[in-house]
């Protein structure tokens, strides 16, 4: 392990970051969001004409002939099921971020676009801005950089690392070997604050729900920090354990109860008034994704372009620093399937969930918001981590639905540090695929001090500078590796 | 006169001039020796 600097520095890197914000934490943050804004500003138009180039460069992949390639040899077969492979996307995709967010985002966009539109509009607005930043544009960072790993893994018999592609291109020379290596060491270090950022998002989630179940009002940091605690505790062990299958198992329960969740408050809601919402939603997307991926707000007003750099290029900077994660994640039980149906099954199916996530839990917030009073406004305001309880509140068995949704948000953070863990200690180890537990040990404490400095922050504005900090570099890295694959096909007779 | 923040903005977006630059370089570059083509034999059926 010692021979190993990549390790050995990621580690040092990303161990002083989480010391830093152990010491200042306002320090911390407070740099974070000076950096990121000067970085959003100057470079906004390159962010998402990046993103929307890697959808529209999907989209000719699938149709085109190369669509046809297979990740892996020709006569290779799909390890899973259809039906499998895309239960297993949901849970991808259906990290904890969806619970957190689904009727806090819309009604944040809501109350920043009824300064310039009508009530009706700025609720259907608000609902397009936030399909916009979950769906195809996010799964096609995903899926690109799932597609490269695999591709380069699976078909050509490379390392599964984010430095592969180069190597395989350009061949063992100077500058592919320390671009490469700096790519692995930006790929670690975007994921381990990605998750933790994701550790202190579920804390928040989980803190508000334990607040609401017994009646807390504002518990401060002692009862985040005891969640944190138990939450340790509880991904420590399958860390020391080969436990992939129980951990498929617990990753498949947590997506149990969200989606239960969402059908239980579609039904018990106001059924006709999401069910309207989702259609008109899923019209209204599709209608507009494409020109809206270019859209970067230069003309408008300072409150318009602060408002679309805290969640437009967040957003779109959060998914380039998951992309490492859960791109390893989706090309690993992608193998067998064709270019086509990979791109097809990873960048529609979870597009058109999150558009009915929203859609039930948006809706249900606007019913309150455009029907009944607009008290759920002023939560967003004050205790944006308590919406989604709030929400369930106005629904019947709320305490049941409370607990689901604590017991979700834990279990898909704690699936989600062992898989981080797993694919850290993987890209550390020059791609082995059975790490040693030491190493996966010692990502699982660093990714719970990550955690831990977002936690203190007590923020999700300073949690949302300090993964958009992280992440930024790592939009080069995607473009440099897509080119790679690019280049690679050109010799690929179809 | 530029500002600084006006400085910092023109040497952030230079540095994306430049990758775009070299990126479409890389990708007509000719001599690429990665062992890709060598590999690509033993994958297809034919």
């Amino acid at each position: 392990m010692l021979k190993n600097s990549l390790l050995l520095i990621a580690l040092a890197l990303t161990g002083l970051v989480a010391l830093w914000g152990i010491i200042d934490t306002a320090g911390l943050a407070g740099f974070s969001a000076t950096l990121t804004g000067v970085l959003f500003t100057s470079r906004s138009w390159f962010i998402m004409l990046s993103v929307s180039l890697l959808l529209i460069l999907s989209i000719w992949l699938a149709f085109s002939p190369y669509g046809k390639i297979k990740l892996g040899k020709d006569d290779d077969e799909p390890e899973f099921s259809t039906v499998s492979w895309l239960t297993m996307l949901f849970a991808a995709g259906m990290g904890v971020g969806l619970l957190f967010w689904g009727t806090a985002e819309p009604l944040s966009h809501y109350k920043v676009i009824l300064n310039y539109e009508d009530d009706f509009r700025a609720a259907e607005h608000a609902l397009f801005i936030t399909n916009f930043h979950w769906g195809l544009h996010a799964w096609a960072i995903y899926a690109i950089t799932g597609l490269v790993m695999a591709y380069f893994s699976f078909r050509r018999g490379f390392p599964n690392l984010v430095s592969t592609p180069m190597i395989a291109v350009f061949g063992q020379r100077l500058w592919t070997r320390s671009v490469g290596w700096l790519s692995d060491l930006l790929a670690i270090y975007a994921i381990a604050i990605g998750i933790g950022g994701s550790i202190a998002m579920g804390v928040f989630q989980i803190q508000s729900g334990v607040e609401s179940l017994f009646g807390l009002s504002d518990s401060g940091l002692w009862l985040a920090v005891l969640i944190f605690a138990v939450l340790c505790m509880a991904y420590i062990l399958p860390l020391m354990v080969d436990l992939s299958k129980g951990m498929a198992t617990l990753s498949n329960t947590a997506m149990a109860i969200a989606g239960g969740l969402m059908i239980f408050v579609l039904l018990v809601g106001p059924t006709f008034f999401m069910m309207s919402g989702i259609i008109g939603s899923i019209g209204d997307y599709f209608s507009r994704v494409i020109p809206h991926g270019f859209k970067t707000y230069a003309f408008f007003d300072e409150k318009v372009t602060t408002w679309f750099q805290s969640w437009t290029l967040t957003f779109m900077v959060w998914w380039f620093a998951w992309a490492p994660f859960v791109g390893v994640f989706i090309a690993r039980i992608s193998k067998g399937r064709t270019i086509r149906e990979y791109l097809l099954g990873v960048m529609v199916v979870p597009t058109f969930f999150s558009i009915f996530w929203f859609g039930v839990f948006g809706s249900v917030g606007f019913f309150e918001v455009l029907r009944l009073d607009a008290a759920i406004l002023d939560v967003v305001e004050t205790n944006i981590n308590d919406i989604t309880f709030f929400v369930l509140r106005y629904l019947p068995l709320s305490n049941l639905t409370s607990v689901a949704t604590v017991l979700a948000a834990f279990l898909f953070v704690v699936t989600s540090v062992v898989s981080a863990s797993f694919v850290l200690s993987m890209f550390a180890t020059g791609g082995d695929l059975n790490p040693p537990t030491k190493t996966k040990i010692i990502w699982g404490v660093i990714l719970g001090a990550l955690g831990l400095v977002m936690i203190l922050s007590n923020s999700i504005d300073a949690v949302k500078s300090i993964i958009g900090l992280a992440a930024l570099p790592f939009i080069f890295i995607v473009l440099l590796i897509v080119m790679c694959l690019l280049k690679a096909l050109k010799s690929e007779v179809v | 006169m530029m500002s600084l923040e006006n400085v910092i903005d023109t040497l952030l977006n230079i540095w994306v001039f430049v990758f775009i630059g070299v990126l479409i370089r890389l990708y007509f570059k000719k001599d690429s020796d990665g062992n890709i083509a060598g590999e690509q034999e033993s994958n297809r059926d034919t």
